[in-house]
This record gives structure tokens, sequence and C-alpha cells, in this order.
């Protein structure tokens, strides 16, 4: 270290600007970070939840569910500022992107039909009508919506008072803002006086979460004020304010580089990073200037060096002292971070990953710039020096604490009320509920929480769980016996608390055939047969439309959804809720009837279940990565069980008071505990570090105690009081409990930390007298630590899981074997495209094929020709990409008797009419993307790597005509078995399937036999499959030439 | 080489693909179809057909490849059938060479809808179809094209000369007395190459202007004759296609040389030189956008008012509308939009042509639905404008709209 000090010394003024070009440069990336939630990252993708309510989704566009209430000021709903607001509200969101038209449900809706009996058996007319309503229209619709019960709770509420509509919003990878953006201009639109109009639902609170994370643009400033304020305080200089916070800002910056270098924009786990990184790196800078202050007086006082070279000499000096334990602390929190990998949630994950990285860059800073900015500085003037050492509150707490470790009894006391805290906190760790609803995020007298108190008295609640019934056969949800088990799971779920509505085919069914039998109340009954349930809903087509029922049936009537509308998003009721209808639908459907469970409520209990299940992982893991590196930086298992004591004190301190004040578990909160063991590990390190010091140094034991509280403790006091004071400044977001919590919870884990450092730790020192502290032949180079380090950092990583710890770095490799997989070198093909729209009416086209790498191995020729239909056949195609310019592409058009070349240079045009892009056929290039890989994931029995790419300009989302893309790429083969899509407005887009994968040619490469693109905006459907399909043929070359299409 | 010349050939050749190993592709297009007019340039009012217009390839391992197409209708107003063999060839390849002999289509010119250096296969312009496309029949020839690194090189030998068939009114007093295309021998060269994003061609073609001239024939008490001969002529053109950012630019010229005598003669057809060129733009939403530049300039002008009024003057009007030379210098843009809906089932487009400065033109819209891969509904309309003596003027009784019901096999 005495040599890389003096070599920094030397070459001070390069570093300086090297690292100031550095700052800049990642500067400028972070600016550009944007608060978004990106409802994909947040979700634990595996959870079977997840699963199916994408599942469900997929059906029947069902995810997100927005409630808006329009309720008059003076009597019911059956006036014009009602209806007429309905009417308008309902046919403008029918056209706003994001709303999933086909399951809105409003008493304007266009599904939304009266079943009314007539002569010939019954129609269904639209519930209102159109223009303006008289008395007795008026009295026609309550008369309707009283005969369709259906319509009750969901867009009418019992008393009249309210009427509401229900909108479903497409998922959005930019966050909730922009998904409900759009609904609320809509609604804004409609405010008057005489109605007040509500929104409710889970949108509404992401919605919310994502707008108050942006308080941190403005806490910001507000905690760096304070930091510096405390620190100005703590050394009454300027450099004492200044320099640490130098540190701290280009930390931050050197952070929010990274995020914004790695395109990873901030969401509300991470937004408040910046606070974090800047707490955690003024704490080191603190440490290296007390160090720094105490070297310099004590050069000063004991040699003849003039204050230049003391200054020198004591930048030196405390690099050496301070520099290899501030790598180890260091090294440990970042490593706390990187312990969050563990997650299977994106976004807590990319927090673990930047935060540690800020933390590194901290240390990084304070070993380099700081040293070297300092080493310019003017030394500081004896005036200064005697404030320094003025003896204060951050003297007498250390120096009173070292008085009672001292003396054996007082020490048994302190081991006594220690041993109560735990006592106190376990019980409080009893009482721990962990509760993800996004409601509990906001303080109960906000708006939104009134709103939605609201919207559950007057509907049947804000919360959508999905129950969706699946056969593998067509028709099968017309059978009776899955009708009847479908009602009674509806009977069932209604008669459990908290559930205001059920709505299924069912309801539809049961009022046909009352309306068929003089609306009797005894036939308010499902019908008896099969044929009769279809009778009746042909009869129902007659005068209702196609997509009435697009709700709660698919096309082929195989699957069915039914929708309970719960007053209450707990998670604790919620499981229990969703426990008891697992049990019930698994003794109502048979064996040949799938069930599964969608919705947001069921989504909030995934990311219980997950947050749970890494949160015992992450605190084990933490505890043994710190246990390692620390026993392996002592060289002492003891001094590894000594490290962890203050952190555990503060990870039950945390747990204790959240169950004690019934404060929930959720992840904003769970991320707590990694940041406490992150920034609390510190200080237990630093004390051992110099309790060590002092005794090499020749002191004696308690003296040595004194001096390690009054040096180390002391630094550790400022760390603490600055890292709660920047967190503290959270306190003032008010209305939003996650930024409350943050500055709660951290608060009382610095505190409990430091106090457990400075009077456990040196106790145990005391107490158990232990070799790695009291053998002075027991020291360990610098290199030696380090290595420790990196050797800690993969082990933590290994055990974090391999899978997420290969992120960034491996993605590229697997897109580039993924592209290279089904590259083979020529072939001949014939195939069937069978392209499908929404109504299920087929399109075959049969085709047959020709490809052949060009000379240099990486762009393709390919040649289609139509073979039917009649009015296609002969019709051949022509593409020759060029990896550095546009690709040619030529048509040969039998009619015409001409081939005409055409634009090919756009590769987000179908191909030959197919749901597929020509980008989709060719393959995007990896090199044109950013990859990251965010999960790993099982599909049709195979482990996929599960990537995320994200173009890496503009010009290439253009031309490809995707914002991202999602690839499942098989581990065993890197062929693609899925690929999401979405659009330029980032909307999702498309999906494609590839399944009978075969190993074709002799050169180790893969084709699917049969793929399936699926555009999710349209319904329209196109697979391919490969009737046969050979590779390396020896195809000639000159197949591949426009002047041989019309062959 | 005349049609029977080709059946010659092609029964020479036959029993050498029989015994080969083979492989039979055909089509088969059933049309049912109405129009309000025919295009005789007649009054008679609205005309329905029925027609099958087939098409088949014979592919053979080692005797290259046997393609035939043709048609065959019968119309509800003579009730009289009629049918046509549009093509009937025999391909081979052999390496970079490539031999076609027999009837066929030999479409040139890379521009959208109008293309200059047209000449080598005729067209009949009365024949009811939807699509120009359809109009035009091969005559027989012998193709030769060579591939080589510097670009195709084709040349062709035509035995006789092919005319097109135009639409003629029928005036009273006036005879017609169409002239076989002559037995003369025509030929051509062209050298077509490719590059990325772009390609190209020259071309020379010597031969007969498959577009007769009209002349004033012999008089007699039943009227007079109007005799209607395809005369020679050279055509030297070029063409270029280019993809530039999803934009398709393309552009041709041909500067045509007659056998022309100067201004004053009126028996044939002037010198010109013709240029068109334009983009294609692909919109969002299946929506493509042509438009194209044309400019004509005709050598040795004379306007035929400086005749003397009379059954000359209106012939020489009438030849210089029908080779669409009324002008000494003509400019006009063409344009073609297209959209498609419903996953390309639904197709609808518009085309057209305006020129002045003697304003005239074609406006063309038709919608196409396919209701399943087989069956095809398609409506359509073409309305032709213009002073009377002019090439589209002359067209405007053509006007018509149409309906067609298309079954593919």
């Amino acid at each position: 270290m005495n040599q890389y000090a003096q070599w920094l010394l030397r070459n001070r003024i390069s570093v300086i600007v090297i690292i100031l070009i550095i700052t800049a440069i990642l500067g400028v990336l972070g600016s550009s970070l944007k608060i978004v939630i990106d409802p994909q990252a947040l979700a634990p993708q595996n959870h079977p939840y997840i699963k199916a309510t994408n599942h469900v989704d997929e059906v029947f566009g069902s995810k997100y569910l927005m409630l808006i209430g329009i309720s008059p000021k003076e009597g019911d709903i059956f006036q014009p500022a009602v209806l007429d607001r309905v009417e308008r509200i309902t046919r403008k969101l029918e056209n706003t992107p994001g709303v999933v038209r086909s399951t809105m449900i409003s008493l304007a809706a266009r599904q939304a039909k009266a079943i009314k009996g007539t002569e010939e058996g019954f129609e269904a007319r639209p519930l209102l009508k159109q223009g303006s309503l008289t008395e007795g229209d008026y009295a026609s619709l309550k008369q309707a919506i009283l005969a369709n019960p259906v319509y009750m709770n969901t867009v009418v509420s019992p008393d009249f008072k309210t009427a509401a509509i229900l909108v479903e919003l497409k998922e959005r990878p930019d966050g909730f803002q922009k998904m409900v953006e759009p609904v609320r201009a809509v609604v804004e639109a409609e405010l008057g006086d005489d109605v007040n109009i509500t929104l409710g639902g889970n949108p509404i609170y992401l919605d919310k979460t994502e707008s108050f994370a942006q308080r941190i643009n403005m806490l910001f400033p507000i905690a760096i004020l304070v930091i510096g304020l405390l620190h100005f305080e703590a050394f009454r200089s300027k450099q004492g304010l200044i320099l640490p916070l130098v540190t701290a800002l280009m930390a931050v910056a050197w952070g929010m580089g990274f995020m914004g270098l790695l395109r990873q924009p901030l969401d509300i786990f991470n937004s408040p990073t910046p606070i974090l990184i800047l707490a955690v790196a003024a704490g080191h800078a603190v440490q290296m200037l007390k160090r720094y202050y105490e070297e310099y007086a004590t050069l000063r006082k004991n040699s003849a060096l003039s204050p230049v070279d003391a200054n020198r000499e004591a930048v030196i000096q405390s690099l050496i002292g301070i520099g290899p334990v501030m790598i180890i602390a260091g090294g440990v929190a970042a490593l706390g971070f990187f312990s969050l990998l563990v997650f299977d949630i994106a976004t807590i994950r990319s927090f673990g990953i930047f935060t540690g990285m800020g933390i590194l860059s901290a240390v990084l800073l304070e070993v380099t710039f700081i040293p070297a900015v300092r080493s310019l500085l003017k030394p500081p003037g004896d005036k200064e020096l005697v404030l320094e050492t003025k003896k204060r509150m951050w003297d007498h707490i250390p120096h009173w604490i070292a008085h009672q470790l001292v003396l054996p009894t007082r020490r048994r006391i302190m081991y006594g009320v220690w041993a109560a805290f735990i006592v106190a906190c376990l019980f409080g760790v009893q009482h721990v509920e962990v509760d993800n609803a996004s409601k509990n995020f906001f303080a109960a007298n906000l708006d939104i929480q009134k709103d939605d108190e609201f919207l559950n008295s007057q509907l049947g609640g804000t919360n959508s769980l999905y129950i969706m019934v699946e056969s593998t056969t067509a028709d099968a949800i017309k059978n009776p016996a899955v009708l009847s088990a479908i009602e009674e799971t509806q009977r069932f779920a209604e008669a459990q608390p908290f559930v205001g509505k059920t709505v299924s085919i069912v309801d539809y069914l049961k009022r046909m055939n009352q309306a068929m039998n003089s609306d009797q109340a005894s036939a308010n009954v499902l019908p008896e047969n099969g044929n009769l349930v279809s009778q009746y809903l042909l009869l129902y087509s007659m005068s209702g439309e196609p997509g009435d029922f697009d709700s709660y049936v698919d096309y082929q009537y195989q699957r069915a959804k039914i929708t309970i509308l719960l007053k209450s998003g707990s998670n604790a009721y919620v499981k229990d809720l969703v426990t008891k209808l697992e049990d019930k639908t698994s003794a109502l459907f048979g064996p040949d009837v799938k069930v599964s469970f969608g919705g947001d409520v069921v989504q909030t209990i995934a990311l219980t279940d997950t947050m749970v299940e890494g949160k015992i992982r992450n605190i084990a893991q933490i505890a043994l990565a710190i246990f390692v590196i620390s026993a392996l930086a002592f060289r002492s298992f003891t001094a590894g069980i000594i490290v962890l004591l203050p952190l555990s004190m503060a990870v039950l301190a945390v747990f204790g008071v959240m169950g004690v004040f019934n404060i929930p578990l959720n992840i904003p909160n769970s991320l707590i505990s990694a940041m406490a063991v992150g920034i609390g590990a510190d200080y237990a390190i630093y004390l051992l570090y110099r309790m060590r010091e002092q005794i090499n140094a020749g002191e004696e034991t308690n003296q040595a105690i004194f001096s390690t509280l009054a040096t180390a403790g002391k630094a550790a006091l400022y760390v603490a009081t600055a890292v709660a004071g920047g967190y503290g400044v959270l306190a003032l977001s008010i209305g939003y409990n996650v930024h409350l919590w943050l500055s709660l919870f951290i608060v009382l884990a610095m505190i409990v930390s430091v106090f457990a450092s400075l009077t456990l730790v040196l106790a145990l020192v005391l107490s158990w007298q232990p070799r790695f502290i009291f053998n002075v032949e027991n020291r360990r180079p610098v290199w030696q630590l380090l290595s420790l380090l990196v050797l800690g950092s993969s082990l933590l990583l290994f055990i974090g899981g391999s899978a997420h710890a290969e992120e960034a770095p491996t993605a590229l490799k697997i897109m580039e074997k993924n592209l290279a997989a089904t590259k083979v070198k020529d072939s001949v093909a014939s195939a069937t495209f069978t392209l499908t729209n929404r109504e299920g009416i087929n399109r075959v086209r049969k085709t047959s094929g020709y490809t052949r790498l060009q000379d240099n191995k990486d762009d393709n020729m390919r040649l289609v020709r139509f073979l039917s239909p009649a009015d296609i056949k002969g019709t051949s195609t022509l593409l020759i990409e060029h990896a550095n310019a546009d690709d040619d592409m030529w048509v040969y058009l039998p009619a015409l008797g001409k081939t005409r070349r055409l634009s090919a240079s756009n590769k987000k045009d179908s191909f030959v009419g197919t749901d597929f892009s020509y980008g989709d056929i060719i393959g995007h290039k990896p090199e044109e993307w950013q990859h990251q890989l965010v999960r790993e994931e099982v599909i049709d029995g195979e482990m996929c790597f599960v990537i995320e790419s994200i173009p890496i300009s503009d010009a290439v989302k253009q031309n490809s005509g995707y914002s991202k893309r999602i690839s499942w790429v098989r581990k065993s083969d890197f062929v693609a078995s899925r690929v999401d899509f979405w659009d330029e407005g980032k909307q999702p887009l498309k999906r494609i399937t590839a399944k009978e994968i075969q190993q074709v040619g002799k050169n180790g490469h893969y084709q699917p036999m049969l793929s399936m693109a699926v555009n999710l905006q349209s319904g329209h459907t196109t697979t391919i499959k490969f009737d046969e399909f050979k590779a390396d043929q020896n195809v000639e070359t000159s197949r591949f030439n426009p002047r041989s299409l019309d062959r | 080489m005349n049609f029977k010349n080709t059946l010659a050939i092609i029964g020479f050749i036959l029993p050498s693909i029989v015994a080969a190993e083979i492989d039979i592709d055909t089509s088969l297009s059933l049309r049912g179809d109405v129009w309000s007019s025919d295009r005789d340039l007649s009054d008679d009012g609205a005309i329905s057909s029925i027609s099958t217009w087939g098409r088949a390839k014979i592919n053979t391992n080692t005797f290259g490849q046997l393609v035939g197409q043709g048609w065959v209708r019968a119309l509800s107003r003579d009730s009289s059938s009629h049918g046509r063999i549009r093509e009937l060839y025999w391909r081979q390849q052999a390496g970079p060479v490539d031999i076609k002999v027999g009837r066929q289509i030999i479409a040139w010119g890379r521009a959208d809808g109008l293309n200059p250096t047209d000449y080598l296969s005729p067209r009949d312009f009365t024949l009811l179809t939807t699509q120009d496309s359809d109009l035009r029949h091969g005559n027989e020839a012998v193709n030769l094209s060579f591939a080589h690194s510097t670009g195709v090189w084709a040349a062709y030998w035509f035995p006789d000369a092919a005319s097109n068939t135009l639409p003629l009114e029928s005036v009273p007093g006036v005879i017609y007395r169409k002239e076989t295309a002559p037995k003369s021998s025509q030929w051509a060269l062209k050298w077509e190459g490719s590059g990325t994003n772009i390609d190209g061609s020259l071309s020379y073609f010597d031969g007969y202007d498959p577009t007769p001239d009209l002349l004033l024939g012999s008089t007699s008490p039943q009227g007079i004759e109007v005799i209607l001969r395809n005369q020679r002529a050279q055509v030297i053109g070029a063409d270029i296609s280019w993809v530039n950012n999803g934009v398709i630019w393309r552009a041709e010229s041909a500067w045509l040389l007659t056998n022309s005598e100067g201004p004053q003669d009126f028996h044939h057809k002037k010198p010109q030189i013709w240029l068109i060129g334009g983009g294609e733009w692909a919109l969002d939403n299946n929506l493509t956008l042509g438009l194209q530049a044309t400019v004509k300039h005709v050598f040795d002008y004379s306007d035929p008012n400086e005749l003397a009024a009379g059954p000359e003057q209106a012939i020489v009007w009438r030849q210089t509308a029908t080779s669409n030379q009324t002008d000494k210098d003509q400019h006009g843009i063409t344009w073609r939009v297209a959209k498609r809906w419903l996953n390309d089932t639904l197709t609808a487009e518009t085309t057209g042509v305006v020129v002045w400065p003697n304003p005239g033109g074609i406006t063309r819209v038709t919608v196409d639905y396919a209701i399943n891969d087989n069956l095809r509904v398609l409506v359509g309309a073409e309305d032709y404008f213009g002073p009377e003596h002019s090439y589209f003027g002359q067209l405007q009784r053509n006007g018509m709209t149409y309906f067609q019901l298309r079954y593919g096999l």
C-alpha cells in the first residue's frame, strides 16, 4: 500500500484528470435515467401464479383491472349527468390505446346486453339506449339491470348511486403512469360539478407509486445538505464538509452512470439508490478523513516536518492505515448488495448490482481521487486541528462506552441488555406479516385510498381475481357438468368474506334460460343439457354480437374465465381464499379440466412467495458471505462471528419493529436488511482492524480499547449519523410509506449496528481475547486481502445462483449462439404456412424453398416459391442479405410475367404476408441489440436462458419494428423455443414459439419443424410447418438469381 | 418460325420429355365476369363472359422445362368461343446459359405501369381482363441468355413480327384492313446488371412496332379503307431500379427510331424519346404509394391541323392519337395507391395517368377480396378522359365498371 500511495502522489494530476473524465462520461449516462415500473421486471416470471396470470392475459387480455366510478352528487344514476358520461367515456375508451376493448364493461359497453324474453325466445339488446333518454327509458334500464343481475355490483351499485366502467389495461414495459395516463385523460375531460368520478384498482396504486417515487429528485439535494451539515458538525472544517461530499456525489454519478450504461431504468426499488450511495460513500470518506486528521496532527506534533510535507505524509499514512480496511469494508458492503442477485425478481437484482457498483465506485474514488486531491490542498491550519480534536459528543460517547467495556461487571450488564434486546426483537419478529398489497404503500388519508374505499363500498371490489377453466377440447365449456362446476365455484367464492361479485358465462346462460321461460324465478338455473346451451348461445348470437362473451369464454369454448371482485387485496386474505378455491375447484372439476388462477391479487401473492423465500436465502447468504470474508481477512473464525453480531442485531431490530408496529414486510422493506447489513458491516471491520493495529503498536489492551473507540469508533459514529441523516430525509416524503419505512428502518439499523459494534464487538474482543487481535505476527499483506475479497465475491455469487450471476456478460454470447444454431450452410425445404385470423378462419399456403449461406458465412440467400393456393401459385421471392447494406429482394409475379425489385431494407415488413417479419426469418443481428440474461426457466421440459434484448439505437428499433424482445433460448442447443416482441410503442406485439426442434444436416445445426407466430394485437396467427427440411445439400448458387425466379 | 414451328419443335422435344423423370405443375383459374362495356369502342352496352385461364409447367430432370399457358372464353353477346395459347415454350438451362424456344411473353421495363422499352410482346387491347398483364400474349422467339460476372447478356430472335390488337371505332364508310404482321425477323439485345440494392439494363430492339400505324388506303363505293400496318422501328432503351431507405426508385427511358421521313410524313410514327421515373413508398398499415413523372418528346412533330380537313386528316389524327404523339412534348404523372386489409385478403387500389398540355388520362379503381384461398371477388372501374384527338380521349367509350368472380385451382 505504501508503494501504491507513493505512486498515486507522483501521478496525482493524471489520476485526477482521468477520474474526472470518467465521472463526466458516467454522469452524462446517468442523467438520462427515468423512474418507471416495468410490470414484467417486477413479477417473478417463474412463479406458477405469474405464469397463470400471463396465460389468462394471453387468452382473455385480463391482467390489470381499473375501475372508474361515476356517482351523482344528487339522486341516482338515472340522469343524463351520469349516463351521458358513461356513454362518452366508454366510447372514448374503446379507441384509447392500451385499453382491452373486448373486455371493457359498462352500461354503455357494446357487449353489455340485456337479455329479454320474447315470443320467439329471447333477445339481447344493448342495456343503454343511445340518444336522449326519457323517464320511461330510465325505468326500462333499471328494470333491465334488475332482470340481469350480472351487472349489479359490477357496472352499477345496488343502491343505483354509482355507475362504473371496468377497464382492463394492457401491460406496458415503460410503467404504469404511461398505462393509466390515456385513461385518466379521458376521465378528466368528463369531470364536473354534478358528479364525483373516482378511480380504483391496482394500476391506480402503481401509477401513484411511480409518481411518488419521483420525489427522490427533490429529496436528494436535501439529503446532500443534511449529510454535509453533519460532516461539518463532526469536523468543523471546510475540508470535512466538502471532501466526503465530493466522494459521495462522484460515487453517485458513477453508480448512476453504470445504470445508464446498462440501460437500466430507475424504479421504486432503485430510485433511493442515489441517497444510499451518497450516504455509504460519505461514510467511507469520513473514515479516511478522520484518519488523515489523526496522522497529520501526530506528524505535526512529533516530527519536524513542514505543514506541506506533513500533509503529504499524512495522506500516505492515512491511505496505508485505512485503505486496506476500506477495501474490505466496502467489498463486504458491495457483496451485501450483490447478494440480492438471488431474487427471482429482475428489478431487485438490478438494485443489488447497481448499489454494489456504486459502493465499489466510492471505495475506488476514496483510494485514488480523494488522496490525490487532498495532497494538493492546503494543509489544515492549527485552528482547524484544534477544532477537530476538541472533545465533543462524538468523543464523549465512545469514551463512555470504553469505560463500560473495560470493567468486567459493566460488560456483563451490557451483555444482559443486548440479550433483553434480542428477546424483545424476537417477540416482534413473531408478528411480522408479509403483505405486498400496493395499497399499503400509501397513507390512509390520501385521496386514492378514499376513492378505493368508496368503490369497494359501492361495488363488488377493486381487486380482481381470475379463475381460468381450461379443457383440451373445443366446446368443453358447454358441457353442463363443467358449467355446473363453474357455478358451484362462484357460489363458494361468494360465500367467502370480502368477495363482492363473481361473474362468468354461467350468469348469462342462467339468464337466457330464465328469459326463455317467461322470466320465471324458478328458471334462473343452468340449462340441463349441452345442446340447449348451444342453442341458447345460437339464439343469443342472432341479436347479440360475436364478441359479447369475449371476457368469459374463448372463441372455441375451450376456456372460460370466472371473474371474482374482491374488496380486499390483503395478501394473507387472498392467499387463504386462493387456497380454499384451489381445494374446492380440484374437487369440482374433473381431471380433464385444468384450473388456474390469475389477476393482480395473485400476482402480489407470487411476489410475496418469492420474496419470503428469497429473503431467508438472502439473509443466510449475506451472513455466510460476511462470515467467510471476515474470517479470511482476519484469518479467524472468531472474527467472522464477531463481525456478524452487530448485523444480526440490526436485522433483528428491523424485523422486531416491523412486527411490533404492524408494518408489512413487502418488497421495499425486504431490501432493508440487505441495506442494513451492507452499510453496517463496515463498523465492526473498521473497529477490529484498528484494535489490532493498536495492539500491534504495543498498546495495553484497555488502552487499545480507548484508542480504538476514540478513533475508529468516533468515525463509525460520524458515518452512522451521516447515513441515518441522509435516509432520514426520506421521512419528508409524507403519504408515501415506502419512503417512510426506508427512512425509519435505515435509521434504526444504523443506530443498532453502530452501537452493537461499539459495544458488543469490542466487548467480545475483551472477553474472548482472540488470537487474530492479540497475535502480533498475524498480519496479511494488502494483495492477500484483495485476493480474499475476490474469492469471497466469487463464493457469494456462486451461492447466489450461478444463473443470475452470469447476467449481461454472457447474454450476447448466448444470442450469438442462438443465431448460429439454425444457420445451416444450405437447405432445401417444403413448408405449409397456415394463416389464421381471430375468428379462426384459415388460409393455407404451401411453399418450397432454398437457402444458402454466402461466402462470408454470415449472410443468407433465401428463395421461397409458393405452390398453392391458386391465386399466388408460382409467386417467388428471393432475398439476398447483406451484412453492411440493405438486403436485396425480388419478387416474381406470374400475373405480370416480370421479376420486380422490392424494398427489403425494412426488416419489420411481413415475410410473405405472414405474422413473421423478414427480421424474424433472417434473424436479428446480436450486435445490434443490448442483451441481458434475466433468468432461467423451463419451457417444454427444456431449461432456457431468458434473454431480454433492447435495440441499441432508434434506427435498429425502427428497422426491426421492435422496442424489446425476450427470447427463451434452450440451454441444450441454443435454439429459441419462444420469443416475445414489443412494438415500437412498447406494447406487447407478438409471440413466436418453436416446437419439434430437430438436428439437421451434418454440422450440428437445428431447425424447429413447427413455428408459430401470434400477433397479440390482432389475434392473427401464422404457423409454419416444415413438411420436409434437408440441410447441407450443396444447393447451387445459381438458384439464387432474379432471372431464375420464373422457373 | 410461326406457331406451327413452335409446335413442331415442342413435338420433337416432347417424347424426350415424356421419357424423362418429370414433375408437372399446373394451375387453373375459372372466371365469371360482367362488364358494363366492351373494349371495342362500341355502344353495345354490358357484356358478360366466362373464361378459363390455365398454366402448366413440366419440369424434367434432364430435358429442361416445358411451359404453356392460355385461355378460353365464351362471351354473352355473340356466344362465340375464343381462346389463345399465350405461351408455349421449352426452356433449358446449362450452367450460365439459359435458352427458351417457342412462343413466349417477354416483358421489358422496370417502371411501374408504363414501360417505354416494352416493344417485344404484343397485347390485345380489346380483351376483357381485369389486369393489364393479361392483355399480353407471347410471340415466337428464341431467347438465349448468358450469365456472366459482368451481368446477364441476352439475345432474342423473332422469326416474325407481332401486332397489338387495337380497339377500332366502327365508323360508317370506314373499312379497316389489318395487314398481317410482317414475316420479317426481328432481334434484340439486352444487358442486365445487378448490384447491392440496384439493378438496371441497357437494351436494343430492331423489329416492328407492335402498335400498327393507321394509313389511308383505297377509296371505293363501300367507303374509305384504313390500313393497319406494323412498321419497322428500332428502340434503344435503358432502365434502372434502386432501393434506398425503403423507397424503391425506378426509371426507364427509350429512344424510338422509325422510318419517318420528316415532319410532313404522317404515314409513320415519329421518332421519340420517352422517359419515366419515380418512387414507390411502403407506408404504414399496408399502404403503398407509387408516383412517377413521365416526359415524352416527339421529333419531327407536325400538327395534323396543318392538313386539309378531310378523311386523311381524320386518319392522321387517329394515327397520332393511337401512337400517343398528339403533342410535341408531353408531360404527365402516374400514380398507384394500394391498401391492404384483413391480412391481405382485401386490397383496394387506384392507379392512373394524367398527361398534359392537352389534359387527358385514365383512372382505375379496383377492389379485390379473397373470400378464401380459392375464391376471389374483384370489382373495378376504369375512366378515360381527354380531348377526342388524344390517346386517352379516343378511348373514352371504353370506360367501364366490372365485377369478376374468380375461382382458382
